[in-house]
């Protein structure tokens, strides 16, 4: 047991090196165009030499490679040479609007996905099954800026409830800062205008976010369910008069769920990946946006910044997930 | 059944041991905790040979190691140590194309048949494969191919309309009659059978024991067959190696080992073979105990947890495969007292 | 079992099982229905779409859907169902070019590490765990952006983040055949390695390979419709799907067409393939229980 956390733990820097090879590879394969776009059409040659030795674009490859990790184990990214900013502090600033999006699209995922698999399974081949597998298959085949802009729509545009974008209206001053995520933050200094507010803004974000994950958890469950419930323990349970609420929650969701949770990883890097599109097109001033922002003004830095601090994070809440469900499983044993 | 004109035997001299294993080793390392390393040793020390024509039986129960020591010894595994000498010639130095050559003369037929089976392609096909692999060593025309291989569907046993199903279409008997055509397409002179039919139904059993038997007389075939039926050994054996642990236990001829068993292992598995009228012959020698690994085994004879005779000796020096007389062996400290 | 067949009646059992499978998974049938209806669509566009995509008409610009233009006009005049018609052709070209050739690099790299082992296992799985890591969807921006956005980029963007997919799953596949009986014959018959893995060790893969490849043509369109959306895939003239939801945004809310129908056409075309993939998927199933 121990020597497969240390082995998992020990494989991180060694799957990061090669992600931090791979952006480095891809970004540098065409030579510097931001340059271009940052110096504007009109720039001299010696201007654009000039920049070129200030970023140490102008040394060999390797140079530049073994520069790059040494700068990224120091915390440095680079430079938003847009921007003319670092882009770790760039990061800091928009990555707890994206922690939060993620965490209620997780949270949203499992409380509505969950309870619809299990009814979709409890209720089989009833009109609740084909509706939640109805939804199981929409959802995934959803373009997810397709849908954000169905739900602003509907919402923003045709009801008027939901703000069109942003995070915070301008008119509501922003909780204190304890950790970047206003609706925490709301909540523990009790600031109700702001929360209300924030929750109103990052409500259709988190939802499309979640879609496509609520149904394949719904699906996952759904299936899981279905299996246990076939299992002879449970047909001992329901010989026993057990309640059919003790039957499906306490006995067979238990089980149940295990598939779900080894999903959870997948699920995870699906949302950090999507969140790109969503943030852009609900303008959450996320690390999405910000990163994809850059990205169209070919200022590379923050999304390889942006995508080696998401892999980094993915692979720990990874290993997380998976020592869990070791713990979880009593039948895994070392 | 006359021999068919396509099958030629080999060449070699007629009293070759076809097959000489010396201390022959498998061993597999198995990795748990953070730095234990535990060893299987599937196969241990073993030693023995297998005159042109004849049939050694391989015995023992489950997991005693026999089929490991029957694909190591024409290195489908790669042995961790011994040596092999398949008619003259040192078959752990063997490499590339000479390699591919010296399988032609050494084929295996396994327990369950539906699995030998590629399931995407026709049992057709599936003979004729090793003649399209040595297309260009053997020479033969197209036809020549189709011709040997009508042949041999024909003495196996195999229909013609029954060639072209698929393994999951056949029974259980012509799937394994399938895979008994496939050894022989390239007229082998030795086959190892791994319980060829353990797993076929009753009825069928008989016939295809028979099938291979008539075709080892035939063809001039030799045989390492490993079963663990004690019936089966005598129906078609000439001589017996009991292995217990990944070592060989006791070897001779099959009537000899198997009626005056001089091991105690030997005399307590032909003890516990039910006659007809389903009386134990001997309590007094039955097993006892649980069916042993072979992962770290400690000093001393491999059978000294189950022996009913263990001494001190037994559990300080491993016994070797020692000579009683001309051609029986046995490997036990107290074999001449008992 | 023995069934007394001859070849016509080996074919005839295998139509006869197909039907029962379809018959009794009707959600997989609509997706195989959805995407031949579609597949026709595209080869069919000239006959079917009832104007010429490109044609600008400034006069009929932003029209909304009326019994001339089904689907409505956009910003130039150009009639938006034969635009969403022709869009067929390119999603299915760029999910058939993507599909294609990851699934190929995909299965011979893990087919040659699964069968292999060592040292070359390990380094394939530590570099699809890279890939893996790495958010997809970014690095195909990323790799989009970096060659000038095209549609030819695009398919090599999507390319590269879906192969390490592929090659995890088929790799499963080859570990548990390389232990298999008839492999190990197959050495003893004296085949070589490259035979064992082509001939014999991937065409018994097929069936996992064939779901993940329809599952991945819906994701690749998807894929594909978010990038051009940001503008980093197909570019302007060009009628794909997600482009013409991107030039129908900044016309929110009012003319709700423009971006309502190219959604539709994905939602559709996707639902399609995923639907069919796990029909595939639940007859695999069917025939190992």
């Amino acid at each position: 047991m121990l020597r497969y956390v240390l082995l998992r733990v020990a494989s991180i820097p060694l799957v990061m090196f090669l992600v931090v090879a791979i952006m480095f590879s891809l970004t540098h394969i065409v030579p510097g165009g931001a340059i271009q776009v940052a110096l504007g059409p009109h720039a001299t040659i010696e201007r654009i030499e000039a920049m070129k030795a200030k970023y140490g674009l102008d040394k060999p490859l390797p140079v530049q490679f073994f520069t790059y990790v040494r700068n990224i184990l120091r915390g440095d990214f680079g430079d938003s040479i847009v921007r003319q900013k670092p882009v770790i502090s760039e990061i800091g600033t928009f990555l707890p609007a994206s922690v939060e999006l993620v965490v209620l699209a997780t949270v949203l995922i499992v409380v509505i996905g969950v309870p619809l698999g299990v009814m979709a399974a409890t209720h089989k081949n009833g009109f609740l099954d084909y509706l939640c597998r109805g939804i199981a298959i929409g959802g995934v085949s959803l373009p997810s800026f397709w849908l954000a802009l169905m739900l602003l729509l509907a919402f923003s545009f045709g009801l008027h409830l939901l703000p069109t974008g942003g995070r915070i209206d301008p008119s509501v001053s922003p909780p204190a800062h304890i950790t970047g995520m206003y609706l925490f933050d709301s909540l523990f200094t009790g600031n109700w205008a702001a929360f209300l507010d924030s929750m109103r803004h990052i409500i259709l974000p988190a939802f499309t976010l979640a879609i496509t994950n609520i149904s394949t958890t719904a699906r996952l469950t759904r299936d899981g369910m279905l299996k246990v419930l076939k299992e002879d323990f449970i047909a001992l349970a329901w010989a026993y008069g057990l309640s059919p609420r003790k039957v499906y929650y306490k006995y067979a969701l238990k089980n149940a769920i295990l598939p779900s949770i080894t999903n959870l990883g997948m699920t995870l890097a699906y949302l950090l990946g999507g969140d790109f599109i969503v943030e852009t097109v609900f303008s959450f001033p996320g690390l999405g946006f910000y990163a994809t922002m850059a990205l169209l003004q070919v200022d590379y830095a923050p999304i390889v910044g942006a995508a080696i601090i998401i892999s980094f994070m993915y692979l720990c809440t990874n290993l997380v997930v998976d020592l869990l469900y070791i713990l979880v499983d009593p039948r895994i044993k070392f | 059944m006359t021999p068919p004109l396509l099958f030629m035997p080999q060449n070699g001299a007629a009293d070759d041991p076809v097959l000489r294993v010396r201390t022959l080793c498998k061993h597999f390392v198995l990795r748990s905790g953070l730095l234990a390393r535990r060893t299987l040793k599937a196969v241990d020390d073993v030693s023995f040979d297998i005159s042109r024509g004849e049939v050694l039986v391989l015995m023992g129960e489950s997991g005693c190691g026999k089929t490991t020591c029957g694909l190591t010894a024409i290195r489908l595994f790669e042995p961790t140590s011994g040596e092999v000498i398949f008619r003259g010639r040192r078959l752990l130095s063997l490499q590339g194309n000479e390699l591919r050559r010296t399988r032609q003369e050494m084929q295996i037929v396994l327990q369950n048949p539906l699995p030998s089976l590629d399931p995407r392609v026709t049992v057709r096909r599936a003979i004729a494969e090793p003649l399209i692999i040595h297309r260009r060593f053997l020479g033969l025309s197209r036809s020549g191919e189709e011709a040997r291989l009508a042949e041999l569907a024909k003495i196996v046993g195999l229909r013609e309309e029954e060639l072209d199903r698929y393994p999951r279409n056949l029974s259980g008997g012509q799937q394994q009659r399938a895979c008994i055509c496939r050894a022989l397409v390239l007229q082998p002179s030795f086959l190892v059978m791994d319980e060829p039919t353990s797993a076929l139904d009753v009825s069928v059993q008989a016939r295809v024991l028979n099938l291979l038997l008539d075709l080892q007389k035939e063809l001039s075939l030799t045989y390492l067959f490993i079963t663990h039926g004690a019936a089966v050994a005598r129906y078609i054996g000439e001589r017996v190696a009991i292995m217990y642990l990944g070592k060989i236990v006791e070897m001779g001829s099959i009537d000899e080992v198997l009626d005056g068993p001089l091991h105690p292992y030997t005399r307590a598995l032909m003890n516990s073979v039910l006659d007809p009228h389903g009386t134990v012959k001997d309590k007094a020698v039955l097993l006892e105990g649980a069916p042993e690994s072979a992962v770290d085994l400690p000093p001393g004879c491999c059978f000294q947890k189950r022996c009913k005779q263990v001494s001190d000796e037994c559990l300080a020096r491993a016994p070797e495969l020692a000579k009683v007389y001309e051609g029986r062996f046995v490997r036990c400290h107290k074999a001449d007292t008992l | 079992m023995m069934q007394p067949t001859s070849v016509r009646r080996r074919r005839g059992e295998r139509t006869r099982y197909a039907v029962y499978a379809v018959r009794h998974s009707p959600l997989s049938l609509i997706g195989f229905l959805i995407v031949l209806t579609l597949a026709f669509v595209a080869i069919l566009a000239p006959w079917i779409a009832p104007y010429d995509p490109y044609k600008l008409s400034i006069g009929d610009r932003l029209q909304p859907p009326s019994w001339q233009h089904l689907a409505g006009t956009d910003i130039v005049g150009r009639d938006l169902l034969s635009r969403v018609i022709y869009g067929t052709r390119i999603s299915f070209l760029v999910g058939i070019a993507v599909v294609t050739v990851s699934i190929s690099v995909g299965v011979v790299l893990a087919a040659m590490a699964g069968f292999y082992g060592g040292a070359l296992d390990m380094v394939l799985m530590r570099i699809t765990d890279a890939f893996l890591a790495i958010p997809g969807f970014a690095l195909a921006m990323v790799a989009a952006a970096v060659f000038k956005p095209s549609l030819f980029n695009m398919i090599w963007a999507i390319t590269l983040v879906s192969w390490p997919w592929n090659a995890r799953i088929i790799r499963a596949e080859v570990l548990r055949l390389r232990n298999a009986d008839f492999v190990l014959v197959q050495k003893a018959l004296g085949a070589g390695s490259m035979r064992m893995i082509f001939l014999h060790i991937i065409p018994n893969c097929m069936g996992p390979i064939l779901v993940q490849a329809s599952l991945q043509l819906g994701l690749t369109i998807l894929a594909s419709a978010g990038l051009s959306f940001l503008g980093l895939g197909v570019q302007p003239p060009l009628p794909d799907w997600g482009l013409m939801v991107a030039e129908g945004r900044t016309y929110l809310p009012g003319r709700w067409w423009l971006v309502t129908f190219p959604g539709l056409a994905i939602f559709l075309l996707v639902t399609g393939f995923l639907l069919a993939g796990d029909g595939i998927r639940d007859l695999l199933e069917r025939e190992v229980s």
